[in-house]
């Protein structure tokens, strides 16, 4: 009894400093410097993966992230997050935040995720595009919703967002969803980790700024297209 | 023998002393050389004399000798491009392993001080 009513006399300072930020980073250099500065302002620990970039990326994180690490060739973002949960185990991480390096979250709806699983709220925290105040393109949004169809079917995981990059795992829930998969289908992967776990997963409405940047960089509906090839073609070969 | 019939000995008996070669000098795994040997000295047998081809065919029930040499050549091809396949990403995974672990030494090496948190981090 004593101990929970200790989680809710947490400090926002404490809990923020037992988040590791994890941003995983790939030719992202004119977005990744704001968005580390930002993540600095309030997170003390930001791990920034750069996985092989080829565009000065490295640099910016040496100059602006809290660690820095960097894969020798990319080998994609489920192993750059990989590598950063490890880094940030090791350093005694109480919780592990994911983040996108191209500006498309927000800093205020991270701290409130991980607000949530600090005070045991739930062991993972998912952001949710549709719950917020967010206008997604509409081809995108079908495709995310078909992609969660799809999870529901096959892990028996009702989640309305399964390509959200904002996430906040305990340090437990971190341990037992290892992601193996180098390509694209991390996110999928990682769902059906979630699903296998047994952890208790809450979604939080989150708003995703797709500026233009974030869209003209990605062919991101072509990219979520591909999500669901990899998808299939994981569940055939894993 | 026509000019195409001593053209192809001349490609399988290349191709069967590669796998030898390379069988023995352990490049290539014993398994798989010895199922391109025995591969090619059918395809040599057949090239040689193509009505045994129609005889094994019409033993089996499929009529035709090209049906039979097409359908062992698809099963052949779909198992290559599926082994090369599975190494293909079991080399990726090794690859992605030890670039992951490259990094986390180097971030040890590199382990810059400052950080010193006031906070206990819960």
């Amino acid at each position: 009894m004593e101990s929970l009513t200790a989680l809710h006399d947490l400090t926002d300072e404490q809990i923020l400093a037992g988040t590791w930020v994890v941003v995983p980073v790939f030719n992202e250099c004119t977005a990744v410097e704001s968005v580390l500065r930002e993540l600095g302002r309030t997170f003390p620990n930001v791990v920034a993966v750069d996985d092989g970039s080829s565009d000065g990326s490295w640099g910016v994180l040496q100059a602006h992230a809290t660690h820095a690490l960097r894969h020798a060739v990319n080998r994609g973002q489920g192993a750059a997050l990989q590598t950063g949960t490890d880094f940030a185990l090791a350093k005694g991480a109480h919780r592990i935040a994911h983040f996108d390096a191209d500006g498309q979250h927000r800093v205020a709806d991270l701290v409130r995720m991980a607000c949530a699983v600090a005070r045991g709220e739930c062991d993972i925290a998912l952001g949710d595009r549709f719950g917020g105040g967010t206008r997604i393109p509409a081809v995108r949004a079908a495709l995310i919703r078909l992609a969660a169809f799809m999870h529901r079917l096959t892990s028996g995981i009702a989640l309305n967002d399964v390509h959200n990059g904002l996430r906040v795992l305990s340090a437990e829930a971190a341990r037992r969803c290892e992601l193996r998969s180098d390509r694209m289908a991390h996110a999928s992967e990682l769902i059906d980790l979630i699903a296998r776990s047994g952890m208790r997963v809450g979604q939080f409405p989150t708003t995703i700024d797709y500026t233009e940047y974030s869209l003209a960089k990605g062919q991101r509906a072509a990219a979520s297209a591909r999500i669901l090839v990899h998808y299939a073609v994981g569940r055939v070969f894993r | 023998m026509n000019v195409f019939q001593i053209a192809l000995l001349v490609a399988i008996a290349t191709t069967v002393a590669a796998s030898v070669v390379l069988g023995r000098r352990g490049s290539l795994p014993r398994g798989i050389a010895a199922i391109l040997v025995a591969g090619c000295s059918l395809g040599a047998v057949f090239v040689i004399e193509p009505d045994w081809a129609t005889g094994v065919a019409r033993l089996l029930g499929i009529g035709r000798g090209t049906d039979l040499v097409l359908y062992l050549l698809v099963l052949a091809t779909s198992w290559g491009f599926l082994s090369m396949y599975m190494r293909l990403r079991a080399v990726r995974r090794d690859m992605t392993v030890l670039v992951r672990r490259m990094a986390l030494d180097d971030a040890d090496r590199d382990q810059r001080p400052g950080n010193t948190q006031r906070i206990d981090p819960v």
